[in-house]
Protein backbone atom coordinates (compact mmCIF):
# COMPACT_ATOMS: atom_id res chain seq x y z
CA UNK A 1 0.00 0.00 0.00
CA UNK A 2 1.50 3.44 -1.20
CA UNK A 3 -0.83 5.48 1.09
CA UNK A 4 0.21 6.31 4.71
CA UNK A 5 -1.21 5.08 7.89
CA UNK A 6 -2.96 8.48 8.21
CA UNK A 7 -4.38 8.71 5.05
CA UNK A 8 -5.71 5.32 5.35
CA UNK A 9 -7.51 6.05 9.02
CA UNK A 10 -8.68 9.43 7.16
CA UNK A 11 -10.38 7.06 4.37
CA UNK A 12 -12.09 4.86 7.18
CA UNK A 13 -13.39 7.36 9.07
CA UNK A 14 -15.06 9.28 6.27
CA UNK A 15 -16.58 5.18 4.93
CA UNK A 16 -17.94 4.53 8.57
CA UNK A 17 -19.69 7.95 8.32
CA UNK A 18 -21.51 6.72 5.35
CA UNK A 19 -21.82 2.91 6.63
CA UNK A 20 -23.49 4.60 9.81
CA UNK A 21 -25.94 6.78 7.41
CA UNK A 22 -26.65 3.28 5.76
CA UNK A 23 -27.37 1.73 9.04
CA UNK A 24 -30.13 4.08 10.30
CA UNK A 25 -31.76 4.17 6.83
CA UNK A 26 -32.10 0.12 6.77
CA UNK A 27 -33.24 0.33 11.01
CA UNK A 28 -36.15 2.32 10.12
CA UNK A 29 -37.36 0.11 7.27
CA UNK A 30 -37.00 -2.86 9.35
CA UNK A 31 -38.74 -1.33 11.87
CA UNK A 32 -41.66 -0.74 9.36
CA UNK A 33 -40.98 -5.07 8.83
CA UNK A 34 -41.23 -5.53 12.53
CA UNK A 35 -44.66 -3.46 12.85
CA UNK A 36 -46.19 -6.00 10.07
CA UNK A 37 -44.70 -8.91 11.19
CA UNK A 38 -45.84 -8.37 14.19
CA UNK A 39 -49.41 -8.24 13.48
CA UNK A 40 -49.57 -11.37 11.67
CA UNK A 41 -47.41 -12.84 15.25
CA UNK A 42 -50.87 -15.00 15.97
CA UNK A 43 -51.37 -17.11 13.14
CA UNK A 44 -47.53 -16.93 11.87
CA UNK A 45 -45.25 -18.80 14.35
CA UNK A 46 -41.82 -17.45 12.12
CA UNK A 47 -43.08 -13.95 12.55
CA UNK A 48 -41.59 -13.55 16.23
CA UNK A 49 -38.17 -15.36 14.89
CA UNK A 50 -37.71 -12.60 12.33
CA UNK A 51 -38.50 -9.29 14.77
CA UNK A 52 -35.90 -11.08 16.95
CA UNK A 53 -33.45 -11.34 14.25
CA UNK A 54 -34.24 -8.07 13.13
CA UNK A 55 -33.14 -6.74 16.50
CA UNK A 56 -30.58 -8.57 17.71
CA UNK A 57 -28.93 -7.29 14.15
CA UNK A 58 -29.79 -3.92 15.00
CA UNK A 59 -28.72 -4.39 18.43
CA UNK A 60 -25.42 -5.65 17.41
CA UNK A 61 -24.52 -3.34 14.83
CA UNK A 62 -25.77 -0.41 16.12
CA UNK A 63 -23.35 -1.36 19.31
CA UNK A 64 -20.50 -1.77 16.83
CA UNK A 65 -21.04 1.79 15.12
CA UNK A 66 -21.28 3.58 18.55
CA UNK A 67 -25.24 4.16 18.68
CA UNK A 68 -25.70 2.47 22.53
CA UNK A 69 -28.87 3.60 22.87
CA UNK A 70 -30.51 2.18 20.24
CA UNK A 71 -28.86 -0.42 20.32
CA UNK A 72 -30.26 -0.80 24.06
CA UNK A 73 -34.07 -0.34 22.75
CA UNK A 74 -33.40 -3.03 19.97
CA UNK A 75 -31.86 -5.00 22.68
CA UNK A 76 -35.39 -4.66 24.51
CA UNK A 77 -36.99 -5.57 21.25
CA UNK A 78 -34.75 -8.46 20.72
CA UNK A 79 -35.74 -10.07 24.62
CA UNK A 80 -39.26 -9.74 24.21
CA UNK A 81 -39.54 -11.46 21.20
CA UNK A 82 -37.16 -14.30 22.52
CA UNK A 83 -38.33 -14.70 25.83
CA UNK A 84 -40.48 -17.94 26.59
CA UNK A 85 -42.99 -17.28 27.27
CA UNK A 86 -42.85 -14.34 24.71
CA UNK A 87 -43.83 -10.84 25.97
CA UNK A 88 -47.43 -9.55 24.63
CA UNK A 89 -48.15 -8.17 21.60
CA UNK A 90 -48.81 -5.21 23.16
CA UNK A 91 -45.54 -4.83 24.92
CA UNK A 92 -43.53 -5.94 21.89
CA UNK A 93 -45.75 -3.40 19.59
CA UNK A 94 -44.37 -0.65 23.00
CA UNK A 95 -40.99 -1.26 22.69
CA UNK A 96 -40.73 -1.08 19.07
CA UNK A 97 -42.48 2.31 19.02
CA UNK A 98 -39.75 3.20 21.52
CA UNK A 99 -36.50 1.71 19.09
CA UNK A 100 -38.25 4.39 16.36
CA UNK A 101 -38.26 6.91 18.63
CA UNK A 102 -34.52 7.06 19.30
CA UNK A 103 -33.96 6.18 16.02
CA UNK A 104 -35.68 9.57 15.01
CA UNK A 105 -33.54 11.29 17.81
CA UNK A 106 -30.11 10.18 15.87
CA UNK A 107 -28.23 12.91 14.31
CA UNK A 108 -28.70 12.54 10.28
CA UNK A 109 -25.56 13.55 7.77
CA UNK A 110 -28.31 14.02 5.72
CA UNK A 111 -27.60 15.48 2.26
CA UNK B 1 22.90 -28.24 1.57
CA UNK B 2 26.12 -27.65 3.52
CA UNK B 3 24.97 -25.62 6.16
CA UNK B 4 26.84 -23.55 9.02
CA UNK B 5 28.26 -26.22 11.69
CA UNK B 6 28.01 -23.55 14.18
CA UNK B 7 23.72 -23.87 13.35
CA UNK B 8 23.80 -25.93 16.32
CA UNK B 9 24.34 -22.90 19.02
CA UNK B 10 20.49 -22.26 18.23
CA UNK B 11 18.72 -25.30 19.89
CA UNK B 12 19.40 -23.82 22.96
CA UNK B 13 16.37 -24.74 25.21
CA UNK B 14 15.76 -21.53 26.29
CA UNK B 15 15.21 -20.26 22.61
CA UNK B 16 12.54 -22.35 21.83
CA UNK B 17 9.44 -20.40 23.52
CA UNK B 18 11.14 -17.57 22.34
CA UNK B 19 9.19 -15.85 18.98
CA UNK B 20 11.52 -14.92 16.44
CA UNK B 21 11.37 -10.67 15.99
CA UNK B 22 10.54 -11.61 11.79
CA UNK B 23 7.86 -13.51 12.49
CA UNK B 24 5.78 -10.58 14.71
CA UNK B 25 6.24 -8.52 11.55
CA UNK B 26 4.28 -10.46 9.44
CA UNK B 27 0.16 -9.28 8.90
CA UNK B 28 -1.82 -12.37 8.57
CA UNK B 29 -4.58 -12.71 6.78
CA UNK B 30 -8.03 -11.72 8.40
CA UNK B 31 -11.40 -13.65 7.68
CA UNK B 32 -14.83 -11.69 8.74
CA UNK B 33 -17.72 -13.34 9.10
CA UNK B 34 -20.82 -11.75 9.23
CA UNK B 35 -24.34 -11.67 8.32
CA UNK B 36 -24.42 -7.87 8.38
CA UNK B 37 -22.69 -6.61 5.53
CA UNK B 38 -22.89 -3.20 7.54
CA UNK B 39 -21.24 -4.72 10.16
CA UNK B 40 -18.60 -6.29 7.91
CA UNK B 41 -17.72 -3.28 6.62
CA UNK B 42 -17.39 -1.49 9.55
CA UNK B 43 -14.59 -4.38 10.51
CA UNK B 44 -13.22 -4.54 7.16
CA UNK B 45 -12.20 -0.58 7.25
CA UNK B 46 -10.88 -1.01 10.99
CA UNK B 47 -8.59 -4.15 10.13
CA UNK B 48 -7.38 -2.89 6.76
CA UNK B 49 -6.43 0.55 8.22
CA UNK B 50 -3.74 -1.43 10.52
CA UNK B 51 -2.15 -3.48 6.89
CA UNK B 52 -4.05 -6.80 7.11
CA UNK B 53 -5.14 -8.35 3.91
CA UNK B 54 -9.12 -8.73 4.62
CA UNK B 55 -11.66 -11.72 3.77
CA UNK B 56 -14.91 -11.92 4.23
CA UNK B 57 -18.24 -13.99 4.34
CA UNK B 58 -21.18 -13.85 5.18
CA UNK B 59 -22.27 -17.10 6.52
CA UNK B 60 -20.28 -19.51 8.24
CA UNK B 61 -20.91 -21.77 5.42
CA UNK B 62 -19.12 -19.50 3.12
CA UNK B 63 -16.53 -18.96 5.68
CA UNK B 64 -15.76 -22.18 5.95
CA UNK B 65 -15.54 -22.84 1.73
CA UNK B 66 -13.65 -19.32 1.77
CA UNK B 67 -11.19 -21.16 4.41
CA UNK B 68 -10.30 -23.90 2.01
CA UNK B 69 -10.04 -22.11 -1.07
CA UNK B 70 -7.42 -19.54 0.37
CA UNK B 71 -6.14 -19.76 3.53
CA UNK B 72 -6.66 -17.00 6.53
CA UNK B 73 -4.96 -17.87 10.25
CA UNK B 74 -7.33 -15.58 11.98
CA UNK B 75 -11.22 -15.35 11.83
CA UNK B 76 -12.88 -13.46 13.22
CA UNK B 77 -16.84 -14.33 13.28
CA UNK B 78 -20.26 -12.92 14.74
CA UNK B 79 -22.09 -15.30 17.12
CA UNK B 80 -25.58 -14.95 15.79
CA UNK B 81 -26.09 -16.21 12.17
CA UNK B 82 -28.88 -17.26 10.16
CA UNK B 83 -28.00 -21.29 9.58
CA UNK B 84 -24.50 -22.68 11.06
CA UNK B 85 -23.86 -20.01 13.77
CA UNK B 86 -20.93 -18.88 15.29
CA UNK B 87 -20.39 -21.56 17.85
CA UNK B 88 -21.08 -24.14 15.41
CA UNK B 89 -18.10 -22.68 12.97
CA UNK B 90 -15.86 -22.61 16.30
CA UNK B 91 -16.47 -26.31 16.34
CA UNK B 92 -16.56 -26.86 12.56
CA UNK B 93 -13.02 -25.47 12.14
CA UNK B 94 -11.51 -27.07 15.50
CA UNK B 95 -12.48 -31.06 14.30
CA UNK B 96 -12.68 -29.93 10.42
CA UNK B 97 -10.34 -29.94 7.75
CA UNK B 98 -6.86 -30.01 7.75
CA UNK B 99 -5.41 -26.20 7.81
CA UNK B 100 -1.93 -25.49 6.73
CA UNK B 101 -1.58 -23.49 10.58
CA UNK B 102 -3.76 -23.08 13.36
CA UNK B 103 -6.67 -20.61 13.59
CA UNK B 104 -7.12 -18.23 16.22
CA UNK B 105 -10.93 -17.56 16.34
CA UNK B 106 -11.96 -14.11 17.63
CA UNK B 107 -15.67 -14.83 18.35
CA UNK B 108 -17.99 -11.20 18.30
CA UNK B 109 -20.97 -11.39 20.63
CA UNK B 110 -23.75 -8.50 21.15
CA UNK B 111 -24.73 -8.67 24.00
CA UNK B 112 -21.38 -10.16 26.18
CA UNK B 113 -23.58 -11.78 28.10
CA UNK B 114 -21.48 -14.70 30.38
CA UNK B 115 -23.20 -17.75 28.83
CA UNK B 116 -22.53 -16.80 25.14
CA UNK B 117 -19.06 -15.96 25.74
CA UNK B 118 -18.78 -19.01 27.61
CA UNK B 119 -19.98 -21.57 25.31
CA UNK B 120 -18.28 -19.54 22.42
CA UNK B 121 -14.81 -20.78 24.35
CA UNK B 122 -15.65 -23.98 24.89
CA UNK B 123 -16.43 -24.30 21.42
CA UNK B 124 -13.04 -23.71 20.09
CA UNK B 125 -12.84 -19.76 20.50
CA UNK B 126 -9.04 -18.16 21.86
CA UNK B 127 -11.02 -14.91 22.67
CA UNK B 128 -14.18 -12.71 22.32
CA UNK B 129 -14.80 -8.91 21.04
CA UNK B 130 -18.08 -7.54 21.86
CA UNK B 131 -20.06 -5.54 19.54
CA UNK B 132 -19.50 -2.92 21.90
CA UNK B 133 -15.86 -2.36 21.85
CA UNK B 134 -13.98 0.27 20.67
CA UNK B 135 -11.80 0.21 17.07
CA UNK B 136 -8.67 0.11 19.33
CA UNK B 137 -9.85 -2.84 21.30
CA UNK B 138 -10.54 -4.92 18.37
CA UNK B 139 -7.27 -4.20 16.99
CA UNK B 140 -5.56 -5.09 20.36
CA UNK B 141 -7.00 -7.79 20.17
CA UNK B 142 -5.90 -8.60 16.27
CA UNK B 143 -2.39 -8.06 17.80
CA UNK B 144 -3.04 -10.68 20.31
CA UNK B 145 -3.57 -13.41 17.52
CA UNK B 146 -0.65 -12.45 15.53
CA UNK B 147 1.83 -12.88 19.06
CA UNK B 148 0.24 -16.12 18.94
CA UNK B 149 0.77 -16.61 15.38
CA UNK B 150 4.23 -15.78 15.62
CA UNK B 151 4.91 -17.70 18.44
CA UNK B 152 3.41 -20.91 16.39
CA UNK B 153 5.34 -20.01 13.05
CA UNK B 154 8.39 -19.66 15.61
CA UNK B 155 7.45 -23.21 16.88
CA UNK B 156 7.52 -24.47 13.46
CA UNK B 157 10.74 -22.98 12.45
CA UNK B 158 12.43 -24.58 15.39
CA UNK B 159 11.29 -28.49 14.79
CA UNK B 160 12.63 -27.73 11.20
CA UNK B 161 15.82 -26.88 11.86
CA UNK B 162 15.89 -29.55 14.30
CA UNK B 163 14.78 -32.01 11.99
CA UNK B 164 17.54 -30.66 9.87
CA UNK B 165 19.76 -31.13 12.42
CA UNK B 166 19.04 -34.59 12.78
CA UNK B 167 19.71 -35.56 9.40
CA UNK B 168 22.83 -33.28 8.87
CA UNK B 169 26.89 -34.41 9.61
CA UNK B 170 27.41 -31.80 12.15
CA UNK B 171 31.09 -31.69 11.18
CA UNK B 172 31.00 -31.46 7.42
CA UNK B 173 27.34 -30.01 6.95
CA UNK B 174 26.75 -32.33 4.38
CA UNK B 175 23.77 -35.11 5.08
CA UNK B 176 23.99 -37.94 7.47
CA UNK B 177 24.15 -41.95 7.08
CA UNK B 178 20.35 -41.81 9.01
CA UNK B 179 19.62 -39.01 5.68
CA UNK B 180 21.08 -41.15 3.39
CA UNK B 181 19.51 -44.70 3.88
CA UNK B 182 16.04 -42.69 4.45
CA UNK B 183 16.37 -40.38 1.20
CA UNK B 184 17.84 -43.13 -0.89
CA UNK B 185 14.91 -46.02 0.00
CA UNK B 186 12.97 -42.64 -1.29
CA UNK B 187 14.68 -42.31 -4.14
CA UNK B 188 14.62 -46.18 -5.18
CA UNK B 189 10.73 -46.09 -4.79
CA UNK B 190 10.86 -42.99 -7.46
CA UNK B 191 12.86 -45.18 -9.90
CA UNK B 192 9.89 -48.00 -9.56
CA UNK B 193 7.15 -45.87 -10.26
CA UNK B 194 8.67 -43.94 -13.14
CA UNK B 195 11.03 -45.82 -14.48
CA UNK B 196 14.21 -43.64 -14.13
CA UNK B 197 17.66 -44.72 -12.85
CA UNK B 198 20.05 -43.72 -9.87
CA UNK B 199 23.69 -43.80 -9.35
CA UNK B 200 25.43 -44.02 -6.08
CA UNK B 201 29.26 -42.89 -5.36
CA UNK B 202 30.87 -44.56 -2.42
CA UNK B 203 34.14 -42.40 -1.58
CA UNK B 204 36.83 -42.97 0.46
CA UNK B 205 39.49 -40.75 1.89
CA UNK B 206 42.77 -42.85 0.92
CA UNK B 207 45.34 -43.49 3.84
CA UNK B 208 42.72 -41.27 6.07
CA UNK B 209 44.48 -42.67 9.32
CA UNK B 210 48.20 -41.58 8.18
CA UNK B 211 47.06 -38.39 7.82
CA UNK B 212 45.58 -38.61 11.65
CA UNK B 213 48.27 -39.93 13.35
CA UNK B 214 50.93 -37.21 11.40
CA UNK B 215 49.11 -34.38 11.39
CA UNK B 216 46.29 -34.48 13.94
CA UNK B 217 42.69 -34.82 14.32
CA UNK B 218 42.08 -31.28 13.92
CA UNK B 219 44.03 -31.74 10.37
CA UNK B 220 42.12 -34.25 9.74
CA UNK B 221 38.54 -33.03 10.67
CA UNK B 222 40.11 -30.01 8.45
CA UNK B 223 40.94 -32.52 5.66
CA UNK B 224 37.23 -33.98 5.85
CA UNK B 225 35.43 -30.39 5.69
CA UNK B 226 37.36 -29.58 2.39
CA UNK B 227 36.71 -33.27 1.01
CA UNK B 228 33.13 -32.77 1.70
CA UNK B 229 32.92 -29.04 0.42
CA UNK B 230 34.78 -30.21 -3.00
CA UNK B 231 32.28 -32.65 -3.56
CA UNK B 232 29.44 -30.38 -3.35
CA UNK B 233 31.10 -27.83 -5.17
CA UNK B 234 31.64 -30.86 -8.05
CA UNK B 235 28.11 -32.16 -8.42
CA UNK B 236 26.95 -30.70 -11.54
CA UNK B 237 23.12 -30.68 -10.86
CA UNK B 238 20.79 -29.56 -7.99
CA UNK B 239 19.31 -32.95 -7.57
CA UNK B 240 22.75 -34.71 -6.98
CA UNK B 241 23.40 -34.93 -2.92
CA UNK B 242 26.27 -35.78 -1.05
CA UNK B 243 26.26 -37.92 2.78
CA UNK B 244 29.02 -38.91 4.95
CA UNK B 245 28.79 -42.83 5.71
CA UNK B 246 31.13 -42.54 8.76
CA UNK B 247 34.56 -42.03 9.30
CA UNK B 248 36.45 -40.66 5.97
CA UNK B 249 33.94 -42.51 3.53
CA UNK B 250 30.70 -40.54 1.71
CA UNK B 251 27.99 -41.03 -0.59
CA UNK B 252 26.93 -39.10 -3.75
CA UNK B 253 23.63 -40.21 -5.03
CA UNK B 254 23.27 -39.02 -8.36
CA UNK B 255 19.40 -39.22 -9.34
CA UNK B 256 18.43 -40.01 -13.36
CA UNK B 257 21.96 -40.76 -14.18
CA UNK B 258 23.33 -43.81 -15.81
CA UNK B 259 26.48 -45.65 -15.28
CA UNK B 260 28.00 -43.78 -17.70
CA UNK B 261 26.92 -40.32 -16.52
CA UNK B 262 28.29 -41.63 -13.09
CA UNK B 263 31.53 -42.29 -14.11
CA UNK B 264 32.25 -39.12 -15.64
CA UNK B 265 30.97 -37.11 -12.17
CA UNK B 266 33.55 -39.97 -10.12
CA UNK B 267 36.23 -38.91 -12.29
CA UNK B 268 35.23 -35.02 -11.87
CA UNK B 269 35.07 -35.61 -8.50
CA UNK B 270 38.38 -37.40 -8.53
CA UNK B 271 40.46 -34.75 -9.63
CA UNK B 272 38.92 -32.08 -7.44
CA UNK B 273 40.93 -33.88 -4.99
CA UNK B 274 43.66 -34.67 -6.13
CA UNK B 275 44.11 -31.82 -7.67
CA UNK B 276 44.73 -29.41 -5.31
CA UNK B 277 45.94 -29.86 -2.06
CA UNK B 278 44.10 -29.40 1.01
CA UNK B 279 45.15 -25.94 3.10
CA UNK B 280 44.72 -26.96 6.90
CA UNK B 281 46.48 -25.33 10.46
CA UNK B 282 48.88 -27.94 9.72
CA UNK B 283 50.02 -26.90 6.03
CA UNK B 284 49.22 -28.27 2.81
CA UNK B 285 47.90 -32.09 2.54
CA UNK B 286 47.69 -34.11 -0.75
CA UNK B 287 44.82 -35.74 -0.79
CA UNK B 288 43.69 -38.58 -2.43
CA UNK B 289 40.11 -40.55 -3.43
CA UNK B 290 39.04 -43.98 -4.46
CA UNK B 291 35.88 -44.33 -6.20
CA UNK B 292 33.37 -47.20 -5.70
CA UNK B 293 29.85 -46.70 -8.79
CA UNK B 294 27.40 -48.51 -9.02
CA UNK B 295 23.42 -48.15 -9.79
CA UNK B 296 20.29 -49.01 -10.36
CA UNK B 297 20.99 -50.10 -13.82
CA UNK B 298 23.34 -53.52 -13.04
CA UNK B 299 19.91 -54.85 -11.93
CA UNK B 300 17.76 -56.50 -14.26
CA UNK B 301 14.32 -55.45 -12.38
CA UNK B 302 13.63 -51.83 -10.18
CA UNK B 303 12.48 -54.52 -7.58
CA UNK B 304 15.81 -55.96 -6.61
CA UNK B 305 17.22 -52.54 -6.12
CA UNK B 306 17.53 -52.19 -2.70
CA UNK B 307 19.29 -49.62 -0.53
CA UNK B 308 21.39 -52.31 0.72
CA UNK B 309 21.98 -54.27 -2.50
CA UNK B 310 23.19 -51.06 -4.20
CA UNK B 311 25.63 -49.82 -1.45
CA UNK B 312 26.95 -53.69 -1.29
CA UNK B 313 27.85 -53.45 -5.14
CA UNK B 314 29.18 -49.60 -4.73
CA UNK B 315 31.44 -51.07 -1.66
CA UNK B 316 33.12 -53.92 -3.70
CA UNK B 317 33.59 -51.43 -6.49
CA UNK B 318 35.71 -49.23 -3.87
CA UNK B 319 37.56 -52.06 -2.53
CA UNK B 320 38.62 -52.69 -6.42
CA UNK B 321 39.70 -49.29 -6.50
CA UNK B 322 41.69 -49.69 -3.59
CA UNK B 323 43.39 -52.78 -4.15
CA UNK B 324 43.99 -51.63 -8.03
CA UNK B 325 46.40 -48.74 -6.10
CA UNK B 326 44.15 -46.11 -4.90
CA UNK B 327 43.11 -42.58 -6.52
CA UNK B 328 40.60 -44.29 -8.85
CA UNK B 329 37.70 -45.01 -10.20
CA UNK B 330 35.79 -48.24 -10.98
CA UNK B 331 32.46 -49.15 -12.25
CA UNK B 332 30.35 -51.80 -11.39
CA UNK B 333 29.96 -54.12 -14.40
CA UNK B 334 33.21 -52.87 -15.99
CA UNK B 335 35.20 -56.25 -16.96
CA UNK B 336 38.15 -56.40 -14.54
CA UNK B 337 41.01 -55.69 -16.94
CA UNK B 338 43.41 -58.73 -16.03
CA UNK B 339 46.18 -58.77 -18.10
CA UNK B 340 48.28 -60.31 -15.82
CA UNK B 341 48.43 -63.92 -16.00
CA UNK B 342 48.69 -66.03 -12.72
CA UNK B 343 52.45 -67.60 -12.81
CA UNK B 344 53.56 -67.63 -9.26
CA UNK B 345 51.66 -68.17 -6.58
CA UNK B 346 52.97 -68.81 -2.99
CA UNK B 347 50.90 -71.25 -0.47
CA UNK B 348 51.31 -69.86 3.55
CA UNK B 349 50.68 -72.55 6.18
CA UNK B 350 52.40 -73.83 9.35
CA UNK B 351 51.01 -77.57 8.64
CA UNK B 352 53.71 -79.32 6.27
CA UNK B 353 51.13 -81.84 5.14
CA UNK B 354 48.88 -79.67 3.45
CA UNK B 355 51.75 -77.23 2.21
CA UNK B 356 52.85 -80.12 0.03
CA UNK B 357 48.79 -81.34 -0.90
CA UNK B 358 48.30 -77.73 -1.97
CA UNK B 359 51.80 -77.92 -4.03
CA UNK B 360 50.76 -81.09 -5.60
CA UNK B 361 47.13 -79.82 -6.34
CA UNK B 362 48.11 -76.60 -8.09
CA UNK B 363 50.48 -78.07 -9.91
CA UNK B 364 48.79 -80.28 -11.50
CA UNK B 365 47.99 -78.22 -14.89
CA UNK B 366 51.35 -77.26 -14.94
CA UNK B 367 51.26 -73.32 -15.59
CA UNK B 368 51.27 -72.77 -12.06
CA UNK B 369 54.96 -72.00 -10.37
CA UNK B 370 53.67 -72.61 -6.67
CA UNK B 371 55.90 -71.71 -3.63
CA UNK B 372 55.44 -72.52 -0.14
CA UNK B 373 56.50 -71.09 3.43
CA UNK B 374 55.42 -72.19 6.92
CA UNK B 375 54.84 -68.07 7.73
CA UNK B 376 55.65 -65.80 10.17
CA UNK B 377 58.49 -62.90 9.42
CA UNK B 378 59.75 -66.11 6.75
CA UNK B 379 56.46 -65.40 4.94
CA UNK B 380 56.98 -61.70 4.04
CA UNK B 381 60.58 -62.20 4.11
CA UNK B 382 60.09 -64.50 1.00
CA UNK B 383 57.13 -62.36 -0.91
CA UNK B 384 59.83 -59.94 -0.83
CA UNK B 385 62.17 -61.67 -2.54
CA UNK B 386 60.01 -64.10 -4.46
CA UNK B 387 57.37 -61.42 -5.34
CA UNK B 388 54.36 -63.86 -6.10
CA UNK B 389 51.42 -62.67 -8.28
CA UNK B 390 49.02 -64.13 -5.49
CA UNK B 391 48.89 -65.23 -1.86
CA UNK B 392 47.36 -68.17 -0.49
CA UNK B 393 47.28 -67.51 3.59
CA UNK B 394 46.14 -70.31 6.01
CA UNK B 395 44.02 -68.38 8.53
CA UNK B 396 44.75 -70.09 11.92
CA UNK B 397 48.47 -70.30 12.16
CA UNK B 398 50.61 -69.80 15.41
CA UNK B 399 52.31 -66.59 15.95
CA UNK B 400 51.44 -64.64 13.27
CA UNK B 401 47.75 -65.72 12.22
CA UNK B 402 46.56 -65.28 8.07
CA UNK B 403 44.94 -61.57 8.96
CA UNK B 404 47.82 -60.36 10.70
CA UNK B 405 50.07 -61.21 7.90
CA UNK B 406 47.38 -59.71 5.48
CA UNK B 407 47.34 -56.15 7.55
CA UNK B 408 51.45 -56.58 7.94
CA UNK B 409 51.67 -57.31 3.61
CA UNK B 410 49.37 -54.18 3.21
CA UNK B 411 51.68 -51.56 5.18
CA UNK B 412 54.41 -52.79 2.97
CA UNK B 413 55.01 -50.80 0.18
CA UNK B 414 56.26 -53.87 -1.98
CA UNK B 415 53.43 -56.13 -0.80
CA UNK B 416 50.40 -53.75 -1.05
CA UNK B 417 49.38 -54.77 -4.09
CA UNK B 418 49.65 -58.37 -4.66
CA UNK B 419 46.27 -60.42 -3.71
CA UNK B 420 45.52 -62.52 -1.58
CA UNK B 421 43.51 -65.51 -0.80
CA UNK B 422 42.15 -66.80 2.52
CA UNK B 423 41.71 -70.70 3.24
CA UNK B 424 40.03 -71.70 6.36
CA UNK B 425 37.89 -74.51 8.26
CA UNK B 426 35.27 -71.65 9.44
CA UNK B 427 33.99 -69.91 6.00
CA UNK B 428 30.96 -68.21 7.69
CA UNK B 429 29.44 -65.18 5.95
CA UNK B 430 30.57 -62.73 8.79
CA UNK B 431 33.89 -64.04 8.32
CA UNK B 432 34.19 -63.87 4.72
CA UNK B 433 32.56 -60.20 4.36
CA UNK B 434 35.28 -59.64 7.35
CA UNK B 435 37.88 -60.86 5.40
CA UNK B 436 36.75 -58.69 1.94
CA UNK B 437 37.21 -56.01 4.59
CA UNK B 438 40.81 -56.89 4.79
CA UNK B 439 41.40 -56.69 1.30
CA UNK B 440 41.11 -60.36 0.48
CA UNK B 441 39.98 -61.45 -3.21
CA UNK B 442 38.43 -64.45 -1.52
CA UNK B 443 37.89 -66.98 0.78
CA UNK B 444 38.29 -70.86 0.13
CA UNK B 445 36.94 -73.71 2.39
CA UNK B 446 38.96 -76.09 4.13
CA UNK B 447 38.81 -79.21 3.81
CA UNK B 448 39.04 -78.81 -0.07
CA UNK B 449 39.20 -80.86 -2.73
CA UNK B 450 42.38 -81.45 -4.27
CA UNK B 451 40.80 -81.82 -7.63
CA UNK B 452 39.30 -78.32 -7.99
CA UNK B 453 41.52 -76.31 -5.74
CA UNK B 454 43.32 -75.39 -9.21
CA UNK B 455 39.91 -74.20 -10.89
CA UNK B 456 39.09 -72.37 -7.19
CA UNK B 457 42.05 -70.17 -6.98
CA UNK B 458 42.01 -69.07 -10.95
CA UNK B 459 38.27 -67.86 -10.32
CA UNK B 460 38.94 -65.94 -7.90
CA UNK B 461 42.18 -64.54 -9.59
CA UNK B 462 40.05 -63.93 -12.56
CA UNK B 463 37.59 -62.11 -10.43
CA UNK B 464 39.03 -60.10 -8.40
Amino acid sequence: MNETREERVAAAKARMAELAEKFLVRTAGEIETMRTRLAQANDDSAALAEIRNLAHRACGTGATLGFESLSEFAHRVESLAASQPPGSQAEIARAIDELARELARQPRAGP
Amino acid sequence: MVTEPNRTARSEESAITQIRPALLSITPRVLLVDDDEIAVERMRLLVEAEGYEVATAASAEGALAELQREFAPIVILDRNMPGMDGIELCRAIRDGAHYPGYVYLILCTAHDAEEEILSGLNAGADDYVSKRASGTQLIARLATARRILALEQSLKQVIEERRRMAMTDALTGVHNRRYFMSHLRRELKRIKRYGSQVSLLVLDIDHFKKINDRYGHAAGDSVLMEFAKRLHGSLPRESDWVARLGGEEFAVVLPQTDLAGARVVAEKLRVAVHGVSMRTASGNIQVTVSIGVSGSAVFTTADEVTVEQLLRRADDCLYDSKRQGRDRVTVDGDKPVNQKTLKKLLYVDDDADIREIVQISLSLDGTLEVITSDGGERALLKMQMEKPDLVVLDVMMPGMDGPTLLRRMRQDPVLDQIPVIFMTAKASAEETAKFRELSAIGVIAKPFDPMTLGGQVKALWEAR
